[in-house]
């Protein structure tokens, strides 16, 4: 192999390598099999953690875990009703804390907190 | 797939206890990293013989800074690669992340291919700077494509 090859055979080897695990990504937040024929839309999971840690992190735990509110973790809460507590509220929670785009991404990433 | 949900949960739990949230936690590490190649393109062109005027260092130390800036770079990359291959995944939602995913799969690869031309002799002079500025663009690239929108999208601090 020549001096000048072998720099680009390492940087698509290492890309390829990298492509290959990114579609992979093994650790992959489990999928809610919740979701499946609830008819509720689940977003974005990335853009869900973000909306989730500036709406509901403060009351029910940064990591799900609980606080305030109940934890989330493991409980494997139906999809419908994640949307259900979100739209009409409960407790101290006010209904509509988050609408439209933003309550589907957190309603995929709380999906996944449960599913843990 | 319960091993796989312990790492997840074990990794998510360890950076909350730092950061409010995961993405908190990369857009630090990356706005770290672009910290960081701001001293690596400063020193390089120092020992590239222009800034000497600026950075008024030996030449010595100016290589040692270089080094470490590197390595302190490279180091804080890692949490980041992490979250990003193995948790997130190649995603093309939107113009943002396909262009973050993009420039993500070659970053790692311009820069293994930059540490092998940095150990090698023969190559022509342009090729290091070259290569070594193609990773600083790519991580600008994708530090305005992270960062930059967490801080003016969604919010700035821990």
């Amino acid at each position: 192999m020549g001096k000048a090859t072998k720099p680009v055979v390492l940087f698509v080897a290492v890309t390829v390598t990298t492509v290959v695990l990114a579609t992979l990504h093994v650790f992959k937040p489990s999928a809610p099999r919740a979701a499946i024929g609830s008819g509720v839309k689940l977003g974005d999971i990335y853009r869900g953690e973000t909306v989730y840690s500036q709406n509901c992190a403060v009351c029910h735990g940064a990591d799900g875990g609980g606080g305030v509110g109940p934890a989330l973790v493991g409980r494997g809460i139906p999809v419908a009703k994640i949307k259900f507590r979100i739209d009409g509220g409960s407790g101290v929670m006010p209904p509509q804390l988050v609408s439209g785009q933003a309550e589907e991404d957190v309603i995929a990433y709380v999906a996944s907190l449960t599913a843990k | 797939m319960g091993l796989l949900l312990d790492v997840n949960s074990t990794y998510t739990h360890i950076v909350t206890t730092v950061f409010s949230s995961t993405i908190a936690m990369k857009v630090w590490f990356a706005t770290a990293v672009i910290v960081l190649v701001v001293v690596q393109v400063s020193t390089a062109t120092r020992m590239w013989g222009r800034f000497e005027g600026v950075i008024r260092l030996p030449t010595p130390v100016v290589q040692s800074i270089h080094r470490w800036s590197g390595r302190l770079a490279f180091l804080c990359t890692l949490p980041v690669f992490f979250h990003c291959v193995f948790i997130l995944g190649f995603q093309t939602p939107n113009a943002r992340v396909a262009v973050h995913s993009i420039a993500g799969s070659f970053v790692y690869g311009v820069f293994a291919a930059k540490i092998l031309i940095l150990r090698g002799k023969g190559y022509p002079s342009w090729v290091l700077p070259v290569v070594g500025g193609t990773v600083a663009v790519l991580l600008v690239t994708l530090w305005f494509s992270s960062a930059y929108w967490y801080f003016t999208s969604v919010r700035f601090g821990f």
